[in-house]
């Protein structure tokens, strides 16, 4: 049928493994194919919306995993592996067309931020997106896990228990992480704009 | 990691937990004396506490991905080339577009829909509505003209475009006094109105869909878009999830409700639009911008007096949406000179008309826009308003709201209990005066009916099971609409609105492929409606709209009557409407639609004709149809719609030269229509219905071909059909013709994998009667190609088709199956035949083979004469019977 998944593009199971014992080239042959499912699977659930579906990056995820794997060879280090790798995809893909967007409308140029956007209903505003993706890189200089816990959870999806998976550490710490790393990146964005 | 961003995290964590005092020493406490920490420490404590819902959902929103296709400027949708973004919105994008075979000047706006709506269901509604949309034509509404997909699948609608600016924008520029914007809304009012009487509802009034051109005309645009692009009642929640489709503040309480838009929704969103051009902000005061919090407005508080809300604009910093000190603009821009007096001129009749019409219960608005507009006209004529205020009493009731009822699809045998609901309330007012009451329950009954054909109907009909429900509906709706066509005769616009809704109901019983199959009943509709616009188009003949909908109306009867086998009444209404046409074309030859109306008609009439067996009137039907389309001027007959018609024209011309023999002459008409399907395809390779069409003309070119026996054309045109679309039908024809090319050897593996594409269809739903035929059809041509390459399986498939025959059970009135069977038979009779001919054969096995192929023969005979007794054949296969015949006598002559 039509829609179906196409078989599992053969090798990506091989490659995470690859990747999982040192392989960094590995990473490199399998991150467009993890894009591009993820690519497809965001079309495809968005085709569905309406159906009472809201778009959520755990199910996406998750589902690029089930899609692109071979589940018999991977094992459970191999998925929180590849969660971890997705939601970093999740954001490129997000910034890249957030950015793409402002430059189109804007003529080139982020614009100062204003946090007031940040609740708007309709999606979220993609000066916002850049903005934060300033902050997040900042924040991953000074402290690479927090960086790495606001990507997964902000981007990926994923709950407090998979990102204590994937982070090795336990499930407290990525909470404070978390609350720490919000705080931080909110006081930037906002205080960026009022302060200095 | 430093030393110093390790504290500053611990010290973080720790205090988070706490609040206030106890906090605020901890804080100072862990900091030891670091002055600059603890002011760092302190900043994020505070930025955390004001954080909110920053980040606390995740980055991925519905229209972040949605919008990654784009950048459509310069190519091609469709046969329209777009040109540039106009703007951008909820449901995708609307592009400046001109026609890429630059045969029109005309620019037109495209809308393209973006992903995430669904596109197949739109497409399914869009071709639903499209007839009844493109159907508008008032001076204030922007044409719907085309619709279709991208390659990819996204839907478009392809609209007249309009210069011009919203209405609000207009107003203001132009400084348009009160009585100036009044006039202007009637003009809107008067489109929405006959958007209404064909039972089209808006759904989405706002000022962004009404553009006043520079001349002063407003235009509405996109009507029933919002109907085709969002079935169903969950309108606010996919507010939520990101596709806005409706635009709160000037949405109805049912719709943010999720409930069913209606006519009365758009007496509400028109009643918005006016307020706001009067006092220049939105009727409710929202806590905040949120979706949630106008919605919130909408449904739960009253809207303030607009004569206060002058008032109330003059200071509000906290207004909605572009509108702060609004009061002195107002005053300014309608030259009302100070805000009395605009408060005055405000307070009384447009107070009470603008609360008429935002009341928050359907029922208790204006019963139509005629009467809202009614009252804004008496208005301005200084005559007294029909319109009262609330009393006191029901103002102080209402807030204890009622229970809601969702309308969840399951629920919704529940719909059906809606009338007797409504009936009920009617009694109940019995105690009123008569004048009041009956214009009352005319209002109701009208706006039930509506209601249940429309949008109940509408909403239920993909759903399984909703059989039962949408005859019932059907029936409710019928009996409304009987109980008002006896009441109320004279109004036109009423009159008109029933023949619609009469039509509207015929169409569901069984007009539409997709109806209840009661063509019944679809006649007995159709017929009413067809009184009604008999009886107006007698007091006015003039009025080419009577004329119009009397030949719609008759086609759609004609049709409905050919199913049924009726041809001589279908005759009667294809002349009918030909006889109102013609007149209407001769009277503006430059109206495409309306040749296009004619064309349909003169095409209905040749395929009645040649069915009834009268084949010269067919032709000549036909031959008129061709001078009717192909006496245009080139740029005219460019348009693809037209050159598909003409193709369509040969095509039928084709079937009566073949008809009367002249086999020639439809190889010609057939091979023109080829032509023309072709030019199409190869000029629109992205429609993929011209390539479907011109497969279906090389087909029938094919088989004049082959009835001509001229096994290898027609084999050429099967394998190109093969090659585009490798079906089991194209797999069938191939091999069908190989064998006739006395080349059973390469006509057995294409017979074999027709046979296993339908094998595998018919098992897969095993009542389809087609999927069935198909599989005797395939093996019955399969025994054929076996027997004559004396292949040893020919007898085994032979028998097992002769068994699938005699298990499958037909109606003996079921004409098509019963005839296909006919020429089943017949095929393996031959088939028979040709086994007993073979020289190897064994003189017992031989007469075996010929007493089968005698059977075969004689239950063709059978078959044919049987339908021929019943007159249930056309005249085109009488000949079939007279060869079947001399085959079983041939075969009783060889025993």
């Amino acid at each position: 049928m039509a829609d179906q998944p196409q078989s599992a593009p053969d090798g990506v199971t091989q490659l995470l493994i690859a990747w999982s014992n040192g392989d960094k080239a590995a990473l490199d042959r399998m991150l467009p194919l993890v894009y591009e499912e993820l690519r497809r699977l965001a079309a495809h659930y968005l085709s569905r919306e309406r159906e009472g579906h809201t778009l959520q990056p755990t199910a996406l995820v998750h589902e690029a995993y089930l899609r692109l794997t071979d589940q018999r060879k991977a094992d459970w280090k191999n998925r929180a592996q590849f969660l971890g790798l997705a939601a970093g995809m999740m954001r490129r893909i997000l910034l890249n067309h957030a950015r793409d967007r402002v430059a189109k409308k804007r003529g080139g140029g982020a614009e100062q931020v204003s946090l007031s956007l940040v609740e708007s209903p309709s999606g979220r505003p993609d000066v916002e997106l850049i903005a934060l993706e300033d902050g997040l890189e900042r924040l991953a200089a000074l402290d690479p896990r927090k960086g790495r816990v606001v990507e997964l959870k902000f981007f990926g999806g994923l709950t407090t228990e998979e990102i204590a998976e994937v982070l090795e550490v336990s499930a407290a710490t990525v909470e404070r992480d978390w609350t720490f790393a919000r705080a931080w990146l909110y006081e930037m964005i906002e205080g960026g704009e009022a302060g200095q | 990691m430093a030393e110093r961003w390790q504290r500053l995290t611990q010290i973080f964590d720790a205090a988070v937990v706490l609040a206030g005092e106890e906090r605020c020493a901890l804080v100072g406490r862990l900091s030891a004396g670091d002055a600059e920490l603890q002011a760092e420490v302190e900043r994020l404590l505070a930025a955390h506490d004001r954080a909110g819902s920053f980040m606390a959902s995740p980055a991925i929103s519905g229209e972040a991905l949605a919008e990654i296709e784009d950048a459509w400027t310069g190519k091609l949708i469709g046969s329209y080339r777009v040109v540039r973004e106009l703007g951008r919105g909820g449901m995708g994008a609307v592009y400046l577009a001109e026609r890429a075979d630059g045969q029109y000047e005309q620019r037109l706006a495209l809308k393209l829909i973006k992903r995430g709506m669904d596109s197949e269901q739109v497409l399914a509604r869009f071709r639903a509505e499209r007839q009844i949309l493109a159907s508008l034509d008032h001076p204030n509404i922007a044409r719907l003209l085309d619709g279709g997909t991208t390659p990819d699948g996204l839907p478009y609608f392809v609209m007249e475009h309009i210069e011009g600016r919203p209405i609000d924008e207009y107003a203001d520029a132009h400084r348009l006094s009160v009585s100036a914007r009044l006039e202007l809304i009637l003009q809107v009012c008067a489109a929405v109105s006959y958007a209404h009487q064909h039972l089209v509802v808006h759904r989405d009034i706002k000022p962004l869909n009404i553009l006043v051109t520079g001349g002063g005309v407003p235009k509405l645009l996109d009507f029933g878009i919002a109907k085709v692009l969002h079935e169903g009642g969950d309108e606010l929640t996919s507010t939520v999830t990101g596709f806005r489709l409706l635009t709160p503040e000037y949405a109805s309480p049912e719709q943010v409700d999720g409930r069913h838009a209606t006519t009365a929704s758009d007496v509400y969103s028109l009643g918005v639009v006016l307020y706001e051009l009067l006092t220049g902000r939105s009727p409710y005061r929202p806590k905040g911008g949120a979706i949630q919090d106008i919605a919130t407005a909408v449904s739960t508080t009253e809207p303030d007096r607009p004569s206060t809300a002058v008032d109330h604009a003059a200071g509000a910093s906290n207004a909605p949406r572009r509108r702060a000190g609004v009061a002195a603009d107002r005053v300014a821009a309608t030259g009302s000179g100070s805000v009395e007096k605009l408060r005055r001129r405000l307070r009384g009749d447009l107070d009470t008309i603008l609360l008429t019409a935002l009341r928050k219960e359907p029922q208790r608005r204006y019963a139509s826009v005629e009467q809202f507009a009614g009252d804004i006209r008496r208005h301005l004529d200084g005559l007294p308003v029909t319109a009262r205020p609330d009393t006191f009493r029901y103002r102080a009731g209402k807030f204890t709201r009622r229970n809601r009822v969702p309308l969840a699809a399951g629920a919704l045998v529940a719909l059906a209990l809606v009338a007797g609901t409504v009936a009920t309330a009617w009694q109940a007012r019995e105690a009123r005066a008569a004048q009041v009451r009956a214009e009352r329950r005319f209002a109701d009954v009208r706006r039930l009916a509506n209601a249940l054909l429309f949008d109940y109907h509408d909403a239920i009909k993909d759903l399984r099971g909703a059989t039962p429900v949408r005859e019932r509906l059907v029936r409710d709706a019928l009996s409304y609409l009987d109980g008002l066509a006896t009441e109320q005769a004279g109004d036109p616009a009423l009159q008109r609105e029933l023949a619609s809704a009469y039509r509207r109901v015929g169409d569901v019983q069984g007009g539409d492929p997709k109806g209840l199959g009661d063509s019944e009943g679809a006649v007995a509709s159709y017929t009413k409606a067809l009184g009604i616009l008999e009886a107006l188009y007698r007091a006015d003949s003039t009025d080419t709209r009577n004329r119009r909908e009397l030949a719609g109306l008759a086609m759609a009867l004609g049709t409905v009557v050919w199913e049924r086998g009726d041809l001589s009444t279908g005759l009667a209404h294809g002349r009918r409407a030909r006889d109102m046409l013609e007149p209407l074309v001769a009277a503006s030859p430059g109206d495409t639609d309306q040749r296009l109306q004619l064309h349909a008609a003169y095409d209905l009439l040749g395929q009645l004709s040649l069915e009834a067996g009268q084949i010269a009137e067919a032709m000549e039907f036909h031959r008129l149809d061709l001078k009717l389309l192909e006496s245009r001027p080139a740029a005219e007959r460019a348009q693809p719609r037209l050159r598909h018609a003409i193709s369509v024209v040969y095509g039928h011309l084709a079937d009566a030269q073949a008809e009367a023999d002249d086999q020639p002459g439809a190889l010609e008409s057939r091979r023109r229509s080829l032509e023309l399907r072709e030019a199409l395809a190869a000029e629109f390779p992205e429609n993929a219905e011209y390539e479907r069409i011109a497969q279906a003309a090389r087909y029938y070119l094919a088989s004049v071909l082959g009835r001509m026996k001229r096994w290898d054309e027609a084999l050429d045109l099967y394998r190109k059909n093969l090659a585009e679309d490798p079906s089991a039908f194209n797999e069938f024809r191939t091999g069908e013709a190989l064998r006739h090319l006395g080349r059973p050897a390469e006509a057995v593996p294409h017979l074999r994998r027709a046979l296993e594409l339908h094998t595998a269809a018919f098992r897969a739903d095993s009542g389809n009667l087609f999927d069935r035929l198909a599989v005797a059809g395939d093996q019955a041509e399969l025994c054929s190609a076996l027997a004559a390459l004396a292949r040893p399986d020919a007898r085994e498939t032979c028998a097992r088709t002769v068994a699938f025959i005699e298990a499958t059970a037909v109606e003996p009135t079921h004409a098509f199956p019963r005839a296909f069977f006919g020429g089943v038979w017949f095929a393996l009779g031959e088939a028979y035949d040709t086994l007993a001919a073979r020289a190897s054969v064994r003189p017992a096995e031989r007469r075996t083979h010929r007493l089968a192929a005698r059977d075969m023969y004689r239950r063709s005979v059978e078959i044919w004469t049987d339908l021929t007794a019943r007159k249930l054949v056309s005249p085109t296969d009488t000949f079939r019977l007279g060869a079947a015949a001399r085959a079983a006598e041939r075969a009783e002559a060889a025993l």
